[in-house]
Formats: C-alpha cells, structure tokens, sequence
C-alpha cells in the first residue's frame, strides 16, 4: 500500500496497492493528520487501489464520518470495477449511501473543479 | 318561562320594535313636557300680571292724590308771591289735607322769595309733636344740592325722588314728589315738595301673597330694593350690585330691564332663598319704580312635575306590556324555528329519522320546514345507497382475500416436492399487481428425476385472469402428468382452453422438462417472454429457440420443442413481463438488457436468492413508480452433483497464525487462481473473502490464543472454485458473529460478513472432529 497526500484547498489523497487487514492500520494512521487540518473538500484517489476488505471500508467509512462532523466533505474518485463492485454490495446496506456512485462522484467532483477555477 | 337568548330572532324582534315604541313614547312625552311648561309660564305672566295691576292701581291712586298738593302750590306760586305766613299757613293745609303727606316744602332759589334772601325753604311737617315748621335753610342744610331739589330743577320737570331715610324725621322711610315753580317769566323761582311717608307701601306690598310661598317686591327706578318681606333687602340692597356679587346673569338681565323700565317674566334663584323661581315684573305709572311678583318654580311647577311622574308610569307601564305581547307573539313565531334548529342538529349528528316540527302555517317558516323535510328524505336515501355501496365494497374485498389465498394456494409448494433429494432445485415467487392477478408459475414431479414446470401469463388482470390462471393451471397438471414433451403440454393446453375460452382471452406461456440425472432440459414457448439459462460458471445468456404463439385463441395450434442440457448447477429462469417491463418514475422500461446485467453478477448457488435479487433489483429500479403489472419468478436449477465429483485440481495451505501470514495466503490464491483459469473478479472476490473470514479467526476464535493453525484448501469443481478454511478454535461460525445491520458508518464485523455472503455464491459451516470448517464456493466466471 502507498500513500500520497497534498495538501491545497482541496486535499487529495491517493491510494494504491492493497487496504486489506493487515495495511489498514497503517493508512489510518498516515490519515489522520490529513482528517485533523480539517480540509473543506477531500478527493480520495482510487486510481491506484486494487484491493479493498472491509478494513479498508472502515477506514474510509471513518474519514468521512470526522470529516463531515467537521462540516467538510469527501468524495471517491477513479475507482477500478472490482472496488466498484464491492461498494456496490454495501451500498445496499442501511446507513451506507454515504459512497455515491462513480457518476455522482464524477458530477461533485467537477463542480469542486470549477469552483477552484473561479478562483475560490 | 325562560328568557330567550339575546341572539334568537325573538329577542331581537321584540327588543327593535320595544325601542321604537319607546323612543315615540319618549317624543311625546319630551313635547308635553314642554308644552304644559309654556301653558304654566303663561298663565304665571297673567296671575303676576293681575296682581302687580291690581297693586298698582292703589299705590298710583295714592301718589296721584299726593302729587295734586305740590302741583297746586308750584300753581299759585308762579304769579303773585303770597307772605311768609300765607305761604306756610298753605303748606301746613297741604299736610293736613291727606294723612298720607307727611310734609309739604316750598324751597326758592336765591333771592327769588325776597331780594338779597340767599335760601329760604319753609318747610311744614309731622313732629313728634304734632304739625311743625321750620326754615330748611336754617340747620345749614343745603337743600340745594339734595336730589329732590336739583334733580326737579336741572330736567325742569315735577318728579319723584328715589325713596330715602328721612334724616331728622325719625328714620322713617319717604319719598318725595318735586314740582318746578315758575315765574311767569317762565324763569324757575323754586321747587314746590309733598313728602310721603312709605309705611302704608311697605306694608302694601308686603301683603302680597301669591300662592303659598311667592310673595311682591317694589324697586326703585334705579334698581333698589325699597321693600322686601325679608329685612336685609328692603332699602339695603341694589338689585345690579346682588347681581354682581352672586355672580347672576339672570339677575343682572333683571336688574337691566327694570332700570329700562320695561315690563316681563324672567327666570332667576330668588333673592332670599336662592330658589330657582320665575319673577314678574312692571314699572309703576306714576313713580316709575317697578313692582316684581315672586313664583317659586317647585310650587309652580309641582303640577307639571306631578303630571310628568303619572305620564312616565303610564309609559312603563305600558312599555313592559308590550315588550310581554311583542315577545310572546316573537316566541310564537319563532318556535318552530327553534324546534326545526334542534331537529338539524340531530340530523347532522347522524339520526336521520328525527321527527320535524308539525308547522301547519303556510308562512317562511312552514316553507322552510317543508324544505328541510325533503332534505332529509334525500339525505336519508343517499346515505341508505351509500351504505348498500360500502357493505358491497367490503363483500367484494373480503371475497379479494378469499380469492387470493386460494390463487395463493395454487401455487406449488416446492420446498414439499423435495427436489433437492431428486437433483433439483426449484425457486418460484408470485407478486400480483392487485390482490389477484393473472400469472402462474407450478411445477409437477413426473416421476423421480423428472420434473415439469409451467410459468404464464393470462393477458388481463384482476378476477378475471385469475380464472383463466386457475384454468390453465389445472389443465397444464392434467397434461403435464399424462405427456413429457412440453410442446405437446401446451399443445393440449391450447385445445382445452380453446375449447372454453368465450371470453376471447389468451395465456402465454413456457413449459419445461428437466431430467436431473442427464441434465436434459426440453422447454417449448407459447409466446411467452424469453427464459434466461443461468450456468453455474460463466455468463447468463437469453434462450434462443422459437419463441411461438399465444395459448388459447388458435384451434389446433402446435409448438416447436427444443433440447439443451444444464450442467450441475446450470440453472434456467422464468419470468414474466412484470420483471422486464417494469417502469422507473421517468417510464424507462427495466429491460432484458439490465436484467442479464443484474444476473451477471447476482451470486448463483441459491435459486431463492437468485429470484429474490431480481425481484428486489426491480424494485429499486422502479423506486416510487406503483408495480403495474404482475410479477412471476420461476428459478429451476439442477443441482450441483458435488459428492462424489471428482475435482479438477487441489491446493492446500497451512497458516501458523503470525505476522505476514495473510501476505503468503494471498500470492497462494493469486497464483493458483491464475494457473487454473479462474477470472480476475472471481479471483479478487476469493482474495476478499478469505481475507475477511482469516481476520475473523484471528480476532475472534484465536483471539486468547497467541496464534493458531489455519488451514485452506482450494478445489475446482465443474466450474466452481471450493475454498475451504479450517481451524481449531472453539465452535464459531465466522460469518455468524454479527449481522450485516450493525455495520454502522465506523464499520462493525457486520461488515465483512455482509461482503462475504454477497460474493460468494455458497457459504457453508459445519463443526467436525473439533474443527470449524467454513465452505465458501464461488463460479470460476459469471460474466466472461
């Protein structure tokens, strides 16, 4: 698993390799000054990730409940079919809308673009 | 006898017309009041009139006579003057010649009587000791600069003087009457007097008496009292000055008009007892004063007073009668207004049979009540035809539930047939669009590893094609037993329902044969919707034989039979237009198209699971939009022969539990995976599923463990990957540790298992020989 994080206005965080059992821990951890600066928008890039268990869920189930309390919002983005598939299954669970589908991520994702464009 | 409400109409009638009556009554009265005061001014100016005439006509007889003296003597004066003796001899005759003359003077101006006599005025009178004279001009008395002289002498005219005190007299009240006396030149030689005593006025006037308390008062030219019954007036007061002071105006007006000499009534407060009272008043011929007569108004005015008192009890009197007769004949009136409100209160409460008021009155309100009764027959009607309605309404659903439990029952109860024994599985759900509806699915063991099954659809809804269902259902058993060919199924079937089809509907539909131990499948269409074939590994595709004609409106018809073979585990669907032309609220159609997308990745192993996930993909397609059509879901699987079946190839794995353990199970997995054909996704989904249940083991069965031996084994099987995990923890069920709900948004266990038991297409647990043995299958390929 790699980690890369850069910090601006919108701070995008990108995975790949495995989030699996055994690196999840580790991703939480490398998360957690990220969740604490309290960035207004947060893109997780997915381009990169193979492989996601539900301790990875967890993880990012966890991101996005701190940052939404902090009033801020994340979205996913680039996800491979099999991450999209497995989102898919838990998507159907109660309390799990909170990972919208790729297009809808798309859409949010552009108009964070704009806006960044317009010079926010 | 209650009062009616002040709102009722009765009130209201009898209070307007009350009012009005009393308001003339008020008029009337206000008028007479008034009128009857006029009338009592009056007759008081005339009584006042009257008796100041009557007063007046002595007092001028006496000052006339008294004024004859003076005349005379300014008379004989004016030629020859006589001798200082004459002349006193003449005045003292004057007084002797009437009891009312108290003294007689002849007072001349400087040396008139006699050249060089600077005053002289002999002076006659009544002394204490009888008749005296005495030279007025003696004493140092100025006469003069006295009224009585100068005022006679500067207007040149005989005239009475304001009346007085005589000063050396003995106080005795007078008055006196002044006569020029000329010359014959006409030159002014003096001024002849008569005095007069005032008593006999006084007591005169005092004697007045007009009803109980009214009473006459004299007044001189200028406004002073000269007599009064009360003492502190007579010659003390000034009319204008007591005006002032009590701050009159009625009395100042009084004290105006008398100094004019004019005659009239006026209204003031009475000088003695502040009364209001109506004074009359008139100047008198001779002297000029005035006489004024006293009307105290409360004994006037007593009689008006007591006639206004009869005319107000009268008028209550009266008023209360008619306010009873007005509110009586109001009730009347009224009443069956009231009994008819009472009467619609009831009816509006629902008791329609209420008796109306008897109104034999051919007014409004008989009208009104007429009216109101043919309201409440058609009310009474309309709710008797509503009440039919809704009995018939309630007859009908309930015999709705009757009829869908016994459709209900139609179906077959696969779980009974056990299929499974035989090498089959059989899943069928039935969802009508209303409480019956037209599509059926049955199935008939034929024999043992023989079974035929039938899905259709009648092309109505509602009662109707639940009849022909249940038609078609108990001719498709009748054929089914007797023929295994299904073409030659619907072929009888077409017949029969030809045969007593009169009200020209039609069924469509599919039967099959499935042979479990060859796995030979026969399936012939009726025009139905395409069957989808589900193979245990690999993807689904569309049944590609005839798809034929209708049931049941063509005499004679046949169908075309077509052959294939299922696999262990291969499965073949059955629907019906429900599932694929279902509707999203924007009326896209749900399709053949989405429903192999949704099948190419649906987990396979379980028939029910299978027909529920389509079932449920089709709700949340069509979200808010209401189901329009029947839904029917027919799943026959023929069984995975697993027992006994050789697998393709075998690996086995031994984990000890420790760090980096989870890292050598994946590459074992990849590896394997890639060097038996196995796709990526189904690869990935094992990869998951391993990585979930190992964790589980960790944390929950090894958990007080330091670590412990984990087994996985890993077989193809017809297609099927087998993955196999054992350990030796205490009994549990890895995938039964928490449901999928509790995975709240930090993630419960609930989680993994939800993720394990949607991938894979198999779970299994058993407890052996002291081990927990997880069976987890999943096809080598769904969809490539």
């Amino acid at each position: 698993m790699s980690l890369t994080i850069q910090l601006r206005q919108t701070t995008i965080v990108t995975l790949s390799g495995r989030l699996d059992t055994e690196s999840s821990p580790r991703a939480e951890k490398a998360l957690a000054p990220v969740l604490s600066a309290a960035p207004r928008h947060v893109v997780f890039d997915l381009a990169g990730l193979d492989f996601i268990s539900s301790a990875g869920l967890r993880v990012l189930l966890g991101a996005r409940k701190t940052l939404s309390d902090a009033g801020s919002e994340c979205v996913l983005v680039n996800m491979k079919p099999q991450i999209e598939r497995v989102l898919e299954v838990i998507r159907s669970l109660p309390g799990m809308k909170l990972f919208a589908s790729a297009r809808e991520a798309d859409e949010y994702l552009t108009s964070i673009q704009e806006r960044v464009l317009e010079g926010e | 006898m209650t009062l009616p409400s002040p709102r009722s109409l009765a009130m209201k009638l009898a209070l307007a017309l009350l009012g009005a009556c009393l308001l003339v009554y008020l008029l009337i009265l206000l008028d007479v009041h008034r009128w009857t005061r006029a009338l009592l001014l009056q007759s008081i100016q005339r009584q006042g009139d009257s008796v100041i005439e009557a007063a007046a006509a002595r007092i001028d007889a006496q000052l006339l006579r008294v004024e004859e003296a003076p005349r005379r003597l300014a008379l004989g004066l004016t030629q020859q003057l006589p001798s200082r003796e004459a002349l006193e001899r003449e005045l003292c005759a004057n007084v002797d010649a009437s009891p009312t003359v108290f003294g007689s003077a002849a007072a001349f101006e400087p040396g008139a009587f006699a050249p060089g006599l600077q005053a002289f005025s002999p002076y006659c009178y009544r002394g204490s000791g009888g008749r005296e004279i005495k030279d007025l001009a003696k004493d140092g008395y100025d006469y003069p600069s006295r009224d009585w002289y100068r005022l006679s002498r500067d207007r040149g005219e005989a005239l009475w003087s304001e009346p007085y005190f005589d000063e050396g007299g003995g106080g005795i009240l007078m008055a006196t009457y002044s006569v020029p006396i000329r010359g014959a030149d006409g030159r002014l030689r003096g001024i002849a007097t008569a005095d007069v005593a005032l008593e006999w006025l006084q007591r005169l006037v005092s004697g007045i008496r007009v009803g109980r308390t009214g009473y006459a008062f004299l007044l001189s030219r200028s406004g002073r009292v000269v007599t009064h019954p009360d003492t502190r007036f007579a010659m003390k007061a000034e009319l204008a000055a007591l005006a002032a002071e009590r701050r009159d105006p009625a009395l100042g007006r009084l004290a105006e008009w008398i100094a004019a000499g004019r005659s009239g009534i006026e209204r003031t407060q009475d000088l003695r007892s502040g009364a209001s009272s109506f004074v009359v008043f008139r100047p008198l011929q001779a002297s000029g004063w005035s006489l004024a007569v006293v009307f105290p108004e409360a004994e006037m005015m007593a009689d008006v007073a007591a006639l206004d008192r009869r005319l107000w009890t009268t008028g209550l009197g009266g008023a209360s009668l008619l306010a009873l007769v007005v509110a009586l004949v109001a009730r009347r009136i009224t009443r069956p207004l009231v009994l008819l409100t009472h009467a619609a209160h009831d009816v509006a409460a629902g008791r329609l049979d209420t008796p109306l008021p008897e109104v034999a009155s051919r007014d409004e309100v008989g009208r009104l009540t007429a009216s109101f009764a043919e309201m409440q027959t058609a009310l009474f009607q309309y709710i008797e035809t509503v009440k039919q309605g809704a009995a018939a309404e309630e007859r009908l659903e309930s015999e709705l539930r009757v009829a869908r439990q016994i459709q209900m029952s139609l179906l077959p109860r696969t779980a009974d047939l056990a299929l499974e024994r035989l090498g089959c599985e059989v899943f069928g759900l039935l969802e009508p669009a209303r409480a019956v509806g037209g599509d059926l699915f049955d199935v008939v063991l034929r024999r043992p590893g023989e079974v035929s099954f039938v899905i259709g659809d009648v092309s109505d809804k509602g009662i109707p094609a639940a009849l022909f269902m249940a038609m078609t259902d108990i001719h498709f058993e009748a054929a089914a037993r007797e023929l295994r060919d299904p073409d030659a199924v619907l072929a009888r079937i077409n017949d029969a329902l030809v045969a007593e089809n009169s009200a020209n509907m039609f069924v469509t539909l599919v039967c099959g044969v499935l042979d479990t131990a060859s796995g030979r499948l026969s399936l012939a269409s009726g025009g139905h919707t395409r069957p989808v074939l589900v193979p245990a590994s690999g993807p689904p595709h569309f049944f590609e034989g005839d798809i034929g004609t209708v049931v049941g409106v063509v005499p004679g018809l046949s169908f075309r039979r077509h052959d294939l073979r299922l696999q262990p585990g291969d499965a073949v669907l059955l629907y019906t237009d429900g599932v694929t032309e279902a509707h999203d609220p924007e009326t896209r159609l749900f399709g053949e198209e989405r429903l192999l997308e949704h099948l190419c990745s649906a987990p396979r192993g379980d028939p029910r699971g299978l027909a529920e996930g389509v079932r449920d993909a089709v709700r949340a397609f069509a979200k808010s939009a209401p189901q329009f059509d029947d839904i029917a879901i027919l799943i026959v699987r023929r069984a995975a022969q697993r027992t006994g079946a050789a697998a393709v190839a075998e690996a086995r794995l031994d984990l000890d539990g420790g760090a980096g353990e989870l890292v050598r199970a994946r590459a074992w997995l990849q590896g394997w995976c890639a060097s038996q054909g196995v796709d990526a996704d189904a690869a990935h989904d094992l990869d998951l599923a391993m990585d979930e249940v190992v964790a589980n083991i960790v944390h929950h069965g090894y958990a007080s463990t330091a670590g412990g031996r984990i087994e996985l084994r890993l077989a193809l099987l017809d297609d099927v990957v087998r993955l196999e995990i054992r350990d030796r923890a205490a009994a549990f069920n890895p995938l039964d540790a928490e449901g999928p709900g509790e995975g709240s948004a930090d993630g419960g266990g609930g989680l993994g298992v939800h993720l394990v038991r949607q991938l894979m297409d198999r779970v299994d647990y058993a407890r052996e020989n002291g081990e927990n043995r997880l069976v987890l299958e999943r096809s080598r390929s769904r969809c490539r």
